[in-house]
């Protein structure tokens, strides 16, 4: 009934093993998109605006040589305008490596700013931003732990009040300052050593329940800062509190300046840092949905916005703690 | 007034009342006529045979099991009964009162025959259901297939808006849905994996099967959770008349059905079951791999199986019970023994998932007019990974390592439905059910031993089982209104009970026919759908480790909202053209949220998620030949389906991944006679969307101390970039050889027969150049070039 099976394994092998050996690649070429400006700057009113500018390379293109620079002395960009509330208010100059500024001006808090870039060759683009008020800090105070004698341990303590009825995004971070003297011109001159946010940041509202910023869901990091929103503190005093430990900063003079800032930022830097820091996670990983990167930037791509920041200074004395 | 012209009117206006209350009267007269369908030769019940009154222009289609009810006028009675595969059958009686007739119908020997007598009646020209296509297990085993391996959903992706996944995949997709919403039934029990081999292949062993019945839209209220298609496949029932044994012998899998009477036309069995023996046939090349790389005992291999039973029994003309199950499995394992001195390693890894199904039912004729079938089904499908090491020193153990991954779903269900004849204008259909859903989304089991106990683990985390309970009501009336128009008006109440709550939800169908002349017909249709169960299925791999789980109270259950409109047109000769419109709604949906990974075990997977919307709409057209030497069709479906969530491809609208603009389909058969028969498929397709980055551009913000060298990568949107197309010809000629212990065919063909690389999935790297630089390398991968098969089956007499 059914024909000797020694002939049809041997014909069964040779195809199995033929198909185990059967994908192909196609080289394909994929179709180039327009280049586009990248407009990179965040302003505040501490600091006039100063912008970089860029443009983007194709994906399939050589790379670091198509690095996407502009051209800054072909005079292939037109103007870099900033616009204030709709009033013009000037052009951006060339400064150095692709970095333009508006010298003398700094932007103002509740005002929005739109920058205006085009470039002969590609589509011009524009990004609005509006500076938020700076964070109300409405108490700071710095705390030696006593109990921690093998790893001397400071407990800054804040409060920060924030307005209601708003979405509101703040972002923190924790900087070591290096004072250098002079000797030559006689002056001290401030040099960030480090610069980091706090490795565990506890927070608390008035009448809620008590945060740990350890949530990888809800934190996001970007920069060195941390960022997170309102959403637990909406119109509320909220408490924060982190350590600075002696043994975990690395190597330090006796005497120490910390400036922590806590600046309050607009909502597209808070959206940036959130799929940046996706994108960052997911980028050579096969089995993750693809992460868009956010930009405010019409037409480009890129970031355009702003942020106003409270700092608070202090100094610690190691002297006589232990290692 | 003369008085004979008085009396001779009121004589004839007495004789006209009188007649016409005697002819009123014999009109008033109905009788219902009911019974089964079945073949005469095996015993098995027929599914939707029509059987049609050609006097008064009225026909209905037997049930699922086989049962058929029609009410006509009392006299003389003309029925014609026909069936695909069968030669039709007329009866004329006088009848009087109601009568049960048993219609047996006789199987065509030879194909001729079909050729001279075609189809004596066009039942989707004159049945209220548009977009739906049955298909019997001897039309599906025409066309040529993978491997040779026939499968059912195979050539349900031949249908007009019926879309395949990737290369070789037997997931559906039907009209701009997901995977997840199509409503797969087994003898009424739902199947959550359909796939075989990572998709190639369908659990389906088309042995077994007797009718596939696809809706894809006008869904009628009996049918409800999901938002798509309906696929209703019936298993054969077993001959119960003689024994019968078929089988077939492929390259990569084999199978062997089994049936026959336990007591004559009684009681009956079916067995089938199919293996594949890739692992055996790939054990040398495995072990020599093995021994070049130093690990002599490793071992490694892949199979699958399906087994399929059924018994029923017949009490009585009106009670028959019956009792179905499967079980289908898929194992991928792999063993690697290190031997190094005195030290062992020992590595074992194995991937598996797997399908259990069984229904008990039973039918009972409660009257002429009125049918019964209840239903307990149990339906199980589980998706395990696991990984165990061992390290050993002079045969003492050291350490060991074991992780597990396990996750799926088991429902328990009750069910009733009853087929009601209350006239000859109508046919009621209405039921309940009740389901038991206990999901798994997944439960992570890691264990260390390093012989200590201070260095012991063992622990379990992961989702926690979720119950719930889904409640379904539905009556549906298929109406009559005069001899043109028919309504299928129906209502689908649903109630979902999952931890602290509660979804309810009213779903109107209403469907309509309107008989233009004999030959020319117009449908239209209106839905409401609710989905209470989603597939989280992630977008860039096809692995079995979608999860299905339940609407929650974060997580809505998915609605639809559909209309339909078509037409169907009969040429004659056997063709027939069928044209229609949908535009399809759908909410809350669930998609993976960006940068989000089924493998991340820190977020709990309701916190993966981002919901969302989509709409889809197109044209299907479909123009069939099914008589005559030459039979097929040719498919042509131009539709668009997107998707748009807040927080994915900022919050714009994005092509679905299966979005296919042009679906071309052509399947032919031609048979030279009864022993030669040969059969091509070709298919097109637009090429897949997926998101490829198209930009990268640097991150350079002032003031920051932080510059990042790597360029960021910009995404035109998710899906935003086409696969190159897809198209493929299939060949295959069949022989068959009538022998004294029954009939053997031997069948040839080739898959991609012209050996078009079509893409499978896509890569990129970074290739560095010799000056330094870089640039991203796109490749696309293809699988499955022309690929010859042969096929041995048999059928013993």
């Amino acid at each position: 009934m059914i024909t000797p099976m020694k002939p049809f394994l041997i014909v069964s092998v040779t195809i199995v093993l033929f198909l185990t050996g059967c994908s192909k690649v196609i080289d394909i070429k994929i179709e180039e998109e327009d280049l586009k400006i990248v407009l990179s700057g965040l302003i505040c009113p501490d600091s006039t605006v100063i912008v970089h500018i860029s443009r983007s390379s194709q994906v399939s293109g050589d790379y670091p040589e198509d690095t996407g620079k502009l051209e800054p002395d072909s005079m292939i960009v037109d103007p870099v305008s900033l616009y204030e509330n709709d009033r013009f208010i000037g052009e951006l100059q060339y400064r150095i490596k692709s970095y333009y500024e508006l010298p003398g001006f700094k932007p103002s808090p509740g005002k929005t700013y739109r920058l205006e870039a085009s470039s002969g060759e590609l589509k011009p683009v524009s990004a609005t931003v509006v500076v938020p008020e700076m964070a109300d800090l409405t108490s700071f105070d710095t705390l030696w732990i006593p109990n921690m004698v093998t790893n001397p341990t400071i407990r800054v303590s804040m409060q920060l009040s924030d307005p209601p009825d708003q979405e509101n995004y703040y972002a923190l971070n924790v900087l070591r300052i290096q004072r250098y003297y002079d000797g030559q011109t006689n002056r001290f001159t401030d040099s960030i050593v480090a610069y980091g946010y706090p490795a565990k940041l506890n927070g608390k509202a008035d009448g809620e329940l008590e945060l740990d910023f350890l949530d990888v869901n809800r934190d996001v990091y970007l920069d060195g800062k941390l960022f997170f929103s309102d959403q637990f503190f909406d119109g509320k005093i909220f408490h924060m509190s982190f350590d600075i430990l002696k043994n975990s900063i690395g190597r330090m003079a006796d005497t120490v300046l910390f400036r922590v800032n806590v600046q309050q930022v607009d909502k597209s830097y808070y959206d940036y840092a959130v799929s940046y820091q996706k994108y960052f996670s997911a980028r050579n990983n096969p089995f993750t949905e693809p992460v868009q990167v956010y930009s405010n930037v019409t037409d480009g791509y890129g970031l355009f916005s702003a942020y106003n920041c409270a700092r608070k200074e202090f100094v610690v004395d190691w002297t006589g703690t232990q290692e | 007034m003369d008085f004979h012209l008085c009396k001779s009117f009121f004589q004839r206006t007495f004789f006209f009342i009188i007649l016409n209350l005697i002819v009123f009267s014999a009109a008033a007269q109905k009788i219902t006529i009911s019974g089964t369908v079945e073949d005469r030769t095996s015993g098995e019940r027929l599914i939707s045979a029509n059987i049609y009154d050609p006097e008064v222009f009225r026909g209905v289609i037997s049930n699922n099991y086989g049962f058929y009810s029609i009410t006509v006028p009392a006299g003389l009675i003309r029925l014609v009964c026909s069936y695909v595969g069968f030669q039709p059958q007329n009866i004329s009686l006088n009848l009087t009162r109601d009568t049960v007739i048993n219609l047996l119908l006789e199987p065509v020997i030879s194909m001729t025959e079909v050729t001279i007598r075609g189809e004596s009646a066009k039942p989707a020209l004159q049945s209220t259901q548009m977009s739906m296509t049955e298909l019997t297990a001897q039309s599906i085993e025409k066309i040529p297939a993978l491997l040779g391996e026939v499968d059912v959903l195979k050539a349900l992706q031949l249908l007009p808006g019926v879309k395949s996944g990737t290369e070789g995949s037997s997931g559906i997709y039907v009209r701009g849905g997901g995977p997840d919403q199509n409503l797969i039934l087994l003898d009424g029990v739902p199947v959550y994996n359909v796939n075989h081999l990572f998709g190639f292949f369908s659990v389906f062993n088309s042995d077994a099967i007797q009718t596939v019945k696809l809706i894809t839209g006008g869904f009628p209220a009996r049918y409800g959770g999901r938002l798509s298609s309906v696929l209703d496949i019936r298993m054969k029932d077993g001959n119960n008349k003689k024994f019968g044994v078929e089988g077939s012998i492929g390259l990569i899998a084999s199978r062997l059905t089994v049936e026959g009477p336990i007591i004559k036309d009684k009681t009956s069995f079916i067995v089938s079951a199919r293996r594949t023996y890739i692992d055996v046939l790939a054990q040398p090349l495995i072990r020599y791999i093995a021994k070049r790389n130093d690990q002599p005992g490793s071992t490694g291999g892949y199979y699958f199986y399906d087994f399929t039973a059924k018994v029923n029994h017949r009490f009585s003309d009106k009670s028959r019970l019956f009792l179905s199950a499967y079980a289908g499995r898929d194992k991928a394992y792999f063993t690697t023994r290190e031997e190094s001195g005195t030290a062992d390693n020992n590595q074992d890894f194995g991937l598996g998932w797997g399908n259990i199904t069984t229904a008990l039912r039973w039918n009972y004729v409660i009257s002429p007019k009125l049918f019964c079938n209840t239903t307990l089904t149990y339906s199980k499908y589980d998706f395990l990974t696991s990984m165990e090491t061992e390290e050993s020193e002079q045969d003492t153990v050291k350490s060991q390592y074991a992780f597990s991954y396990d996750s799926g779903i088991r429902d328990l269900a009750a069910r009733i439905d009853f087929d009601w004849q209350p006239g000859p204008e109508h046919s009621v259909k209405f039921g309940y059910s009740h389901i038991f859903h206990q999901f798994r989304p997944g439960i992570t089991v890691f264990q260390m031993d390093e012989g200590d106990l201070a260095s012991s683990i063992d622990t379990t985390y992961g989702n926690e089982d979720i119950n719930a309970q889904e409640l379904d009501l539905y009556i549906e009336d298929d109406w009559q209104i005069g001899t043109r128009l028919k309504i299928n008006a129906g209502l689908h109440g649903a109630a979902f009970k999952v931890q602290d709550s509660t979804y309810m939800s009213l779903q109107p169908r209403l469907s309509a026919l309107f008989m233009i002349n004999e030959k020319l017909s117009i449908k239209a249709a209106y839905t409401h759908m609710t989905q209470h169960i989603h597939l989280l299925s992630n977008s860039t791999i096809g692995l079995p480790t979608d999860l299905w789980v339940p609407s929650t109270a974060l997580i809505k259950p998915q609605k639809s909202v559909q209309y339909a409109l078509g037409t169907v047109c009969d040429f004659g000769n056997g063709f027939e053209l069928s044209v229609e419109g949908y535009y399809k709604t759908m909410d809350n949906l669930i998609e993976y949220k960006e940068g989000s990974s089924f493998f991340s075990l820190t977020e709990d997977w309701e916190d993966k998620l981002e919901f969302g919307r989509g709409v889809a709409y197109g044209a299907e057209f479909l123009l069939r030949k099914t008589t005559g030497k030459t039979t097929g069709w040719i498919g042509y479906t131009l539709s668009w389906s997107k998707r748009k969530f807040d927080n994915i491809s900022f919050g714009e609208w994005f092509p679905y991944r299966y979005d296919r603009r042009h679906d071309i389909s052509i399947v032919l058969n031609h048979q030279f006679n009864d022993r030669i028969d040969v059969g091509a498929t070709w298919v097109y397709g637009t090429g897949t969307a997926v998101t490829l980055p198209v930009m990268t551009y640097n991150r350079n913000v002032w003031p920051t101390l932080f510059f990042s060298t790597d360029p960021i990568r910009a995404f035109e949107g998710r899906n935003s970039y086409r696969m190159p197309a897809y198209h493929r010809l299939d060949i295959g000629i069949n022989f068959h050889k009538e022998k004294k212990w029954g009939t053997r065919t031997w069948s040839f063909g080739a898959y991609n027969a012209y050996n078009r690389l079509n893409p499978f999935f896509m890569t990129q790297s970074q290739v560095y150049t010799a000056n330094g630089n870089q640039y991203t390398q796109f490749k696309v991968h293809s699988l499955f070039p022309i690929i010859p098969y042969f096929t041995y089956t048999f059928k013993l007499k």
